[in-house]
């Protein structure tokens, strides 16, 4: 049996659609219920919903062989794990983004604002510019325009909240999509199960 | 003298008996080392630790560290010793997480220092396996070679950084992110193709050297793929997976990690470490490995173990409970005794009534 981790929410519900289309669905899954776990019958798949940002988490523990996450919370969770396919879906970019008239002062630590304070601090450490870092937890666009921060970095999807709050993009970090992720030691031990869900699965990519 | 019944212990300390036992029994000598070392050690040699930083403190004006890493300690050990040395070790190393946590980790291991020749290297993995075997039956090997990578890197012609960020694709098995990273470092043909086939290596020893031959055609690594096969020797329970990857500057040949059934992450972790010992000043090979002993018990299933029976005496009767437990242990039960009766305690409860003598 494949344990497999959803994020709760829509990209979860889409991803479950597009397993059980590839012979995983679920007689037990009922779409709006709030049971966090269901298998199904045969014993082939056994799925539970978690906090998107958990995900690598219960991969890592081994509560789940494989899950789906995007590429960001893979990155911040710094998590040991296989990423055995790019799903295509979630997609956006994870960048650095100023007032349209911030001037560099590298006479001084750079102020960010950040929900991802491991991908900012990786991100500056590979480009030599010593930082200090904000940690917040939404609404990160008011950092630079409240003066806490010189710039952020964050998730931009269609760049419209940057626009609407007087931001630019300053430097693209990564592109950013749905992941499905494998824990290694998983791997290991159920590797033809999970190679065939994952070859199914990106079969339906489109 | 007879064989003596572990299973009073729990399988962390039974873990830990029987590899003594087996690394003894390879000749190897108990090596005992100082609980911390001077800062500087690890600051110097920071990318061969694993993330986190060491717990540091200052002693009559120096920067002392808490032992975050054993293989340091014993290859600075025994930069002094004359010929080769065969060591193992039970240690625990220290470490502080990135969210400051600080954390205690129960390690065992080997380390050979000195000429480390293909016998070496093949005990090494007998030993690695050895391990795992008195750990669990079901267990596997991965097995990769940091030269192969390497010269396959060089032939693609990637930069110093280039390669780095291959080497983060190779380790998480990252096909699509790679095939992105190709295209923008204008990697292309021959070069391209190898470095993919290092990521979907086929799980077989027999096809994944059958594709490692296809590419002794284009680059030097003839030698290399043989280390690997007197290694792995057609041994089931060894994969060759490239995913096990370590930094350039320290390991130098096979590296490899052991996988328990039920065990989350990797249980044990080792390699052929040439580029560390050189640089804490040994003109010598180094290889060895290192086993996780604290996730032991949590993956056996280990069941707590408590008294079979507790004794509930009062100021009166402490002579009497003391007959009762003797009396008790002598028919084989573990006894605590109490003047209050444990909270969640699963055994026997017996009360010495009565008044003392």
């Amino acid at each position: 049996m494949i344990n497999i981790a959803l994020p709760k929410g829509r990209l979860g519900e889409k991803v479950y659609a597009m397993l059980a289309s590839c012979g995983y669905g679920c007689e037990q899954y009922e779409k709006g219920s709030r049971k966090l776990v269901f298998r199904d019958g045969g014993g082939k798949v056994s799925y539970f919903w978690v906090k998107p940002a958990d995900v690598p988490v219960y991969v890592t523990l081994g509560a789940a062989d494989v899950g789906v996450a995007g590429k960001d919370v893979i990155d911040e969770s710094g998590a040991e794990v296989y990423e055995l396919s790019d799903l295509g879906m979630g997609k956006c970019c994870m960048c650095v983004a100023a007032k349209k008239d911030f001037k560099d002062d590298k006479s001084r630590p750079l102020r960010v604002a950040t929900k991802f304070p491991k991908i900012a601090a990786d991100y500056f450490l590979g480009v030599g510019r010593k930082i200090d870092i904000i940690k917040l937890n939404g609404s990160i666009e008011l950092g630079p325009v409240l003066g806490i921060s010189d710039v952020i970095v964050d998730i931009v999807e269609t760049g419209t909240t940057l626009k609407e709050n007087d931001l630019t993009i300053i430097e693209r970090i990564s592109d950013i999509s749905c992941r499905l992720i494998c824990g290694k030691a998983a791997y290991s031990f159920k590797r033809a199960e999970i190679d065939v869900l994952n070859e199914k699965l990106r079969g339906c990519i489109k | 003298m007879s064989e003596l019944n572990l299973d009073f212990l729990n399988s962390e300390q039974r873990a830990c008996v029987l590899l003594k036992k087996l690394y003894l029994s390879y000749g190897y000598e108990y090596f005992r080392l100082p609980g911390f070392e001077e800062y500087s050690l690890y600051a110097e040699n920071k990318s061969f630790l694993p993330e986190g930083d060491a717990i540091t403190f200052t002693a009559g004006g120096k920067l002392l560290a808490l032992r975050p890493d054993v293989t340091m300690s014993v290859v600075k050990n025994m930069r002094a010793a004359q010929g080769t040395k065969k060591v193992f070790y039970d240690e625990n190393v220290y470490r502080r997480g990135r969210d400051g946590s600080v954390g205690e980790v129960a390690q065992m291991g080997v380390e050979v220092i000195g000429d480390v020749d293909g016998a070496v290297e093949c005990e090494c993995i007998e030993l690695a396996l050895g391990t795992l075997a008195t750990i669990s039956d079901k267990y596997l090997l991965d097995l990769s070679h940091a030269g192969i990578v390497k010269k396959v890197e060089e032939f693609a012609r990637l930069s110093p950084k280039d390669g780095e960020e291959y080497r983060q694709y190779l380790s998480r098995k990252n096909r699509h992110d790679f095939e992105r990273f190709v295209t923008r470092a204008g990697v292309d043909g021959k070069g391209a193709e190898m470095l993919r086939s290092l990521i979907v290596l086929p799980p077989k020893q027999e096809d994944a050297f059958s594709e490692l031959y296809k590419m002794a055609k284009f680059v030097d690594i003839g030698r290399e793929i043989e280390e690997l096969k007197e290694m792995a020797q057609g041994r089931e329970r060894i994969e060759l997976n490239f995913s096990v990857v370590g930094d350039r500057d320290y390991y130098s040949g096979a590296m490899f990690k052991g996988y328990i059934e039920g065990a989350p992450a990797a249980a044990l972790s080792g390699g052929r470490y040439d580029g560390l010992a050189q640089k804490l000043g040994l003109k010598a090979g180094a290889i060895g490995f290192a086993l996780y002993l604290g996730e032991i018990p949590r993956y056996a299933g280990d069941k707590p173990k408590s008294a079979d029976v507790a004794v509930i005496y009062n100021e009166d009767n402490g002579k009497r409970a003391l007959k009762i437990a003797a009396g008790l242990r002598s028919e084989g039960k573990n006894v605590l005794m109490t003047k209050c009766a444990p909270a969640f305690f699963a055994g026997e409860i017996v009360a010495a009534e009565g008044k003392d003598d």
